[in-house]
């Protein structure tokens, strides 16, 4: 199986010991991974922001790029649940546009998220790596939960590992983009009750994680501004490091985390 | 109910810091939402049910003409009398002029959101009458002067302290009396306003046009006595509540107790069909059904929007919505709140007005989820807001910071140039708080990552490209 990796822009810049864990992760499991290089972004944040002409511009140069790539590969990764689900959205977008609508449903039918490529495409059962009693707050991303319909392939790597997965309400972190900074004391409104209705401290999870890196920025700004708090990383560390991706104690060290670059 | 959608900005604020009424907010919500997703789960197919309502719906929506006429011929045909009003004023002109010709000095009503959408109190108190909300919550809010905050709950942000403070301090009821004796003071009072009022008014939840009926579900049995006791009725309903026939309404009385309260039925349901017959003792002699449209005519005409009118005011959306939770009704400025208010305050007020409530989501979608008639509202918002954006009704600073981050975006030289000079200033883990917006908005309450030393694209150049795969073996489970 050939994949054509879409990195997503936050993660590229910010995320990306997440990234290469996804890659390395991939790997793993035998998949061949490629990198488009012009690859940018999705153009979600216009798009959320009601920028829907400027959305589409960048959505043109998505197309472009993965067009492209798709050629010799079978589909594309995304470690971003909400950067996949716009790419679903395209659509949406070029509905009066028939010619960039059929290019829109060829490539987004074949943009899957990194846990659900694994456990649906390649069915994997098994994460390859031993989490036995690490008790996970595991956080639905909503779009990738709403969107792209990633809810139970997470879990069943995490179990599958040994992890134990706390019981956390669905609800949203409050990050949505723009709006975290639009409506800035409403969203951490959203987070801090997110993260409370966990009581999420040290002694009672063991690690925060989610498939987003959009909620991760958020839940992870928030709980490096308490005290006593879990590490908080993105899931395909986990997967990959098992228990070593517990190491980044500090919530604040999660996101910039390129100490354990190597390969496990 | 006075106007304040413009006031968004600060009144969400003012909601923020008011944590009595976020705390009863949020466990209102919580406990309508655990008692829905039961009451859903009991169903066979909730989502077939829910996709067959929508059908209805759409479907009386494509022919309304049609649906309201029958609805208008049947009630009269049966000795009612139906008005078609144009919007608020129209509508409170007729009912003015109903309860004059009844010479009516007392009214009771019971719940109506659409009579406060027209807000009917104020026009018929300035003409002199007394007007008694007979629900609740409603005559609760009324004693105190505020507005309802929920469309079935219109008290949920009420903290029951505050009730019991209300009732010892007008009916000398002793503090922390249980619901029970509270509502049972309040009953004592408004039973003899039923039996002294002229006129009762009360909204309709669903009009069956094939047999003329207008059909009210409460649980209070005030809405009951409302439309039964007083010698003259007046029903008011938006254009959208009428339905077909008898059959559809067995799935709306379905979903509708389910998604609103978390009941299978509510205890009251009334069919309504004419005022009393020669052959009956009981009943209204006069029977009106006001017909409103106040802006709705124009969300029907609106391809894109046309669905919200799909809309049975269940509330689920509502106590769904993590923004709803954390800021209860009243700031969004109109009766209408919560993510269907986002979506239908802009069709019904005009969208300059209401521009502030498409933005007033994270997109999470939860409220698309519940809605027990499909109605696509994540989707909608972003419309709204595409509009509110192609309405040049945005910030100058936000449209140039969108242009700026399109350019960017479509030119990988100039992205990977700016990956390149992101990374001269070594930060850090964390950004430090410079005062930027909108980065400083970011760290008043959360830290920000900076941009790892090398980006990914920097990694997978400098060798993760070539790199051999990690070994896979199936690790022995450990207990520790
Ligand atoms: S939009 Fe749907 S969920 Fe919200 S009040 Fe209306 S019917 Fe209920």
């Amino acid at each position: 199986m050939r994949v054509s990796f879409f990195v997503t822009c936050v993660a590229d810049q910010f995320g990306s010991s997440a990234a290469m864990a996804s890659v390395r992760l991939l790997r793993r499991f035998g998949v061949e991974v490629s990198f488009p290089q012009d690859q940018t972004c999705c153009g979600q944040p216009a798009f959320n922001a009601g920028y829907a002409d400027d959305a589409r511009e960048i959505a043109k140069h998505y197309l472009n790029v993965f067009e492209n790539s798709l050629e010799t590969s079978d589909a594309v990764v995304v470690p971003s649940g909400s950067c996949g689900a716009m790419v679903h959205h395209y659509p949406e977008l070029f509905a009066h546009d028939p010619i960039n609508l059929r290019r829109a449903w060829d490539v987004s039918s074949r943009v899957f998220e990194l846990t659900q490529f694994l456990v649906e495409k390649l069915g994997v059962t098994h994460p390859g790596v031993d989490l036995t009693g690490v008790r996970v707050a595991y956080h639905d991303s909503c779009h990738a939960m709403r969107n792209m319909g990633v809810k139970q392939q997470p879990r069943i790597l995490l179990e599958a590992a040994g992890a134990i997965l706390l019981p956390w309400d669905e609800s949203c972190c409050g990050f949505g983009g723009l709006f975290s900074v639009k409506l800035p004391e409403l969203s951490s409104a959203m987070m801090d009750r997110k993260i409370d209705s966990l009581q999420v401290d040290a002694t009672e999870a063991d690690v925060l994680t989610s498939t987003d890196l959009g909620c991760l920025m958020q839940l992870g700004g928030g709980l490096g501004r308490r005290q006593n708090t879990p590490p908080v990383v993105h899931i395909a560390q986990l997967l990959l490091n098992g228990k070593a991706a517990l190491e980044a104690r500090v919530a604040r060290e999660v996101l910039s985390y390129e100490q354990e670059a190597q390969p496990v | 109910m006075e106007i304040s959608i413009h006031d968004f900005p600060e009144a969400h604020l003012r909601a923020l810091a008011n944590t009595g009424v976020r705390g009863a907010v949020m466990r209102a919500t919580q406990t309508f939402n655990q008692a829905r997703e039961e009451r859903y789960a009991e169903l066979p197919d909730v989502e077939a049910l829910k996709a067959y309502a929508a059908t209805v719906k759409d479907h009386t929506l494509e022919h309304l003409d049609y649906y309201l006429g029958r609805l208008a011929d049947n009630i009269e045909s049966r000795g009612g009398h139906v008005h078609f009003a144009l919007d608020g004023a129209d509508a409170n002109q007729i009912i003015l002029a109903i309860t004059q010709a009844a010479n009516a000095k007392l009214i009771v009503k019971s719940k109506s959101m659409v009579t406060e959408e027209i807000e009917l109190n104020h026009a018929l108190e300035t003409a002199g009458m007394k007007v008694i909300e007979s629900d609740l919550g409603e005559y609760i809010l009324q004693l105190e002067g505020e507005h309802p905050s929920h469309i079935i709950g219109p008290a949920i942000h009420k903290p029951k302290t505050e009730v019991d403070e209300l009732f010892h301090k007008l009916y000398d009821v002793p503090l922390g009396s249980s619901a029970d004796v509270l509502a049972g003071k309040a009953r004592e009072i408004i039973r003899q306003d039923f039996l002294n009022a002229d006129v009762g008014i009360s909204g309709v939840n669903f009009a069956v046009a094939e047999s003329g009926s207008i059909v009210i579900v409460e649980n209070e049995g005030n809405a009951r006595l409302t439309t039964s006791r007083p010698r003259v009725h007046i029903a008011v309903m938006g254009l959208e509540k009428v339905i077909p026939n008898i059959h559809d309404l067995g799935v709306f009385l379905k979903l509708l107790p389910r998604a609103a309260t978390g009941q299978r039925s509510t205890v009251f349901v009334s069919l309504i069909s004419g005022p009393k017959t020669d052959l009956e003792v009981d009943g209204p002699e006069e029977f009106h059904v006001v017909v409103l449209d106040n802006g709705r005519s124009s969300v029907l005409a609106d391809i894109e929007m046309r669905a919200s009118l799909r809309c049975i005011r269940c509330g689920a959306c509502l106590n769904t919505c993590p923004v709803y939770q954390q800021l209860g009704g009243h700031a969004y400025g109109w009766v209408y709140s919560g993510p269907i208010g986002s979506v239908l305050d802009p069709g019904l007020l005009g969208l300059s007005e209401a521009k502030s409530l498409p933005f007033a989501s994270s997109l999470c979608g939860a409220c698309g989820d519940v809605c027990p008639v499909k109605i696509p509202l994540p989707q909608m918002l972003v419309t709204q807001r595409t509009r509110a954006v192609s309405g040049g009704l945005m910030p100058v600073a936000e449209t140039l910071g969108i242009k700026a981050f399109k350019n960017l975006m479509k030119n990988p030289a100039l992205y990977k140039l700016s990956s390149k000079l992101g990374r001269f200033v070594k930060w850090g883990k964390t950004m430090p708080n410079l005062g930027i917006a909108p980065l400083s908005s970011w760290q008043a309450t959360r830290d920000f990552p900076a941009p790892n030393q090398k980006s990914f694209r920097d990694l997978w150049n400098e060798g993760l490209n070539t790199e051999a795969a990690p070994k896979l073996e199936k690790p022995e489970a450990s207990d520790d």
